[in-house]
């Protein structure tokens, strides 16, 4: 005769059971929706070279004429500076400083806001000069590439300041901790996007490669 | 995977953090990405050549910041992320440069005679 177990009582896990490590599982994890988020990125540049042709600009603006490679590099030292940032916000972490923490991911906030200040008044003067997005193919991924890019750093930029207060309220606990983990993968990883960018859009875009 | 959660700060995740390689990696990153803008807003070298070096000096700074940043490494802390990446790598250069490809063939064999050739539009 089989017994049915009583729903109340049974054990169907062990609380403490520690085989798992917390952190390194949801750093892994996260860690693999990037990849995945980042194959979205794939599927951009992909259109992007496609329709980066004198073929799709239909009578508007190539590359060459819309991007300004140095002024592309001084974004690219304010993002690099905030990668910078946090990670000497995780040294401070290491150092379980939790002040220096918040400093540093202060400082990451701020250089994050400059790129997007800077990124947002480019964007700005194109749209103001009538280069707008349905003006053709090519500008369309353009826009899109680039402001995916953007539209990452801003939710970044949302996750420091959330970050700050859980360390400035709850301390370097592990929960926060592995915020923090996945946090650099994240921002870290919109440099790492950003190295493509900068050098096959804004860096190629001048070359009259088509 | 087996690490306690007793003292997150001793976690092998936390203690990978290394100031000086990170200030390392920014340095290397923004030469990298500095001498490639000079070569290319000086024009110094043909687009072919241009091309190669852009591309290489994306090549180096990306893993540079891999490396020193992300530190992706063959460690028993890093182990499974480095090879998740290693794994995505190709799935990501074959949905960009398949798709490229795919399409400067097309551009060649169908459409581009007249671009090539504005003359012919003349007529």
């Amino acid at each position: 005769m089989s017994q049915i177990a009583d729903p109340d009582r049974a054990i169907l896990w062990d609380p403490n059971h520690t085989e798992h490590d917390m952190i390194e599982t949801r750093v892994l994890g996260f860690w693999l929706y990037l990849l995945s988020d980042a194959m979205i990125v794939a599927a951009l540049f992909a259109t992007y070279l496609v329709l980066d042709h004198r073929m799709n600009t239909a009578g508007g603006p190539t590359a060459s004429m819309i991007v300004h490679p140095v002024a592309a590099f001084g974004v690219t030292v304010l993002l690099f500076s905030g990668m910078l940032a946090y990670g000497l916000a995780m040294a401070a972490l290491k150092a379980g400083d939790r002040r220096r923490v918040l400093v540093w991911i202060a400082v990451a906030f701020i250089l994050g806001l400059g790129f997007l200040v800077v990124e947002g008044h480019e964007f700005a003067d194109l749209v103001q000069a009538g280069i707008t997005p349905e003006r053709s193919g090519f500008l369309s991924a353009f826009f899109t590439l680039v402001l995916y890019h953007g539209v990452h750093l801003m939710f970044g930029l949302l996750w420091l300041a959330v970050m700050a207060v859980q360390v400035w309220r709850q301390g370097l606990t592990a929960q926060v901790v592995y915020r923090l983990l996945n946090l650099k993968m994240f921002w870290f990883f919109q440099g790492f996007i950003w190295i493509f960018v900068f050098s096959f859009v804004y860096l190629t875009g001048t070359l009259h490669v088509h | 995977m087996s690490t306690s959660n007793g003292n997150p700060i001793a976690h092998p995740q936390v203690q990978l953090a290394n100031a000086r390689q990170y200030v390392g990696a920014y340095v290397v990153s923004l030469v990298l990405m500095g001498t490639a803008l000079w070569l290319v807003d000086r024009h110094l070298g043909s687009q072919e050549q241009l091309l190669m070096i852009v591309t290489a000096c994306a090549a180096g700074a990306a893993l540079v910041q891999a490396y020193f940043w992300l530190r992706l490494d063959f460690s028993r802390t890093q182990r499974w992320i480095t090879i998740s990446f290693w794994l995505f790598v190709p799935l990501f250069i074959m949905t960009v440069g398949l798709t490229a490809w795919m399409f400067s063939t097309l551009y060649t064999r169908t459409m581009i005679p007249a671009l090539m050739h504005p003359a012919a539009l003349m007529h």
